[in-house]
């Protein structure tokens, strides 16, 4: 009998000692190796930039319907829009657009009443740069009727490895092929004639540059 | 075993945590711009106010009277002479100022006696006292009216014209029957290049006859345009 009760007591505590050892061993292998690569794995963010800049502004006054040919050859302060936009790109590109937008009401308290979208006409250009691609919406290229807003006035792609920027002109004005004076004369009223001269008085236009971009 | 299959369950739901993080990145770029310039870019129309009117002339059974007399005719009340005013008003922000004419419209062909032609002579004056800013020439010549329709007057409001609240004379129209073309005669003989009104012999008057009313008729429309621009035309008042 004690002899039993001896081999109980030793198998279990050789049975412990055994989970013991079992547990632990989950932790440890009887075996270890350790080895440090000698070249690194690396990931790092690439440079991104991307700006707007806005230049100068349209400003017509007292302003008269003249024709297509004339809204794209004006020049000058107060007669143009500029702006620029600046970017560049580590890796892969920054889709951009650049869309008209309404403007704000006229500060001129005589200047209540908004012009038609139908009788401003809009254009933009820009020269060539590597990098900064440029497609201008079909027909604001030679000048064409808003239509309504908002605009998009035509999409682009930043490209360029280092920064790089592209200049923009924008052209506004009320262009005559649709905005007709009721002739004295003739005394009618002609179809596409939008207005008469007593509606033509003390009306303004505003709109505003909007540029998104993502990548 | 039961430290195993925690494990796995713990690596099992970092693994589904680490799709749905990279499923749901590839929805979403990872860079985005948006910007609205600050400056608004504005086009506004300006001002043109411009008005115009014109007296009526309205003489029936009217003889023929020297020019000397016609020209001193002030109003219209005198019988033979007629006599009507053409004014504006007018303002405008555009430096091109308002360009407006004075035209005679609608002129009829007035009637014949012996194949000559009777028309009126018409004269046109232009004011003395135009209104600072503003200024009428006329290039017609006294005499008939030509064709149907005649310019009678050009004139122009400046930007900087001084301010009309009401409409202002600017020309003077007459017309009569020059007496040296249709002449009255005392008697009963005719005269070359003239033509008699009208003689009672019996009574010694002069009196209208038919067919000198007949003959006399003649009309025309005073028209008034505002050209702004060189080509563009704005509503005016027509008498």
């Amino acid at each position: 009998m004690e002899n039993n009760v001896k081999k109980g007591t030793i198998l279990s505590v050789i049975g412990v000692i055994l989970v013991i050892l079992i547990v632990v061993s989950v932790s440890y292998a009887f075996f270890s190796y350790t080895k440090t690569g000698e070249t690194s794995n690396q990931i790092s963010t690439g440079e991104i930039s991307f700006k707007f800049i806005d230049g100068n502004e349209i400003n017509l006054t007292n302003a008269f319907p003249i024709s297509t040919a004339e809204g794209v050859a004006l020049t000058g302060e107060n007669n143009v829009c500029t702006f620029v936009i600046k970017g560049n790109i580590a890796k892969g590109d920054i889709d951009y657009t650049i869309t008209a937008v309404e403007g704000d009401s006229s500060s001129d308290p005589t200047k209540t009443k908004r012009f038609y979208d139908e009788g401003i006409f809009m254009y933009i250009e820009s020269d060539e740069v590597e990098g900064v691609s440029f497609t201008p919406t079909e027909g604001y290229d030679e000048g064409k009727a808003i239509g309504s807003l908002p605009l998009v006035l035509g999409t682009g792609t930043v490209s360029a490895r280092t920064e790089t920027s592209r200049t923009f002109t924008v052209k506004m004005w009320i262009d005559d092929s649709v905005v007709k004076i009721k002739d004295r004369e003739e005394n009618t009223d002609t179809t596409d004639s939008i207005y008469t001269s007593g509606e033509y008085m003390s009306l303004y236009y505003s709109i505003k540059i909007k540029v998104e971009a993502n990548a | 075993m039961n430290n195993n299959s925690s494990k796995q369950v713990l690596l099992s739901v970092i693994g589904v945590a680490i799709l749905v993080v990279a499923v749901v990145g590839v929805s979403f770029a990872f860079f985005s711009y948006s910007v609205t310039g600050e400056e608004a870019n504005t086009v506004q129309t300006g001002t043109i106010v411009f008005t115009g009117s014109s007296t009526r002339m309205n003489v029936t059974n009217a003889f023929p009277v020297a020019a000397a007399t016609a020209d001193v005719v002030e109003d219209d009340t005198n019988p033979n002479v007629g006599y009507a005013t053409v004014s504006v008003k007018g303002n405008t922000t555009y430096d091109s100022g308002i360009d407006f004419n004075v035209r005679a419209t609608n002129i009829s062909a007035g009637g014949t006696y012996d194949g000559k032609a009777i028309k009126p002579t018409v004269t046109v004056d232009v004011s003395t006292s135009l209104p600072e800013g503003v200024t009428v020439t006329s290039d017609h010549t006294d005499g008939a009216l030509s064709g149907t329709a005649e310019v009678l007057a050009a004139g122009k409001i400046s930007k900087n014209a001084a301010e009309m609240t009401t409409e202002v004379p600017v020309l003077t129209i007459r017309a009569f029957y020059d007496i040296t073309k249709y002449h009255i005669s005392d008697t009963p003989e005719t005269i070359t290049n003239m033509l008699p009104a009208g003689w009672d012999a019996t009574n010694g008057v002069i009196v209208p006859t038919d067919t000198w009313n007949t003959l006399s008729a003649y009309s025309f429309k005073i028209e008034i345009n505002a050209v702004e621009g060189g080509s563009a035309r704005l509503p005016g008042d027509v008498a």
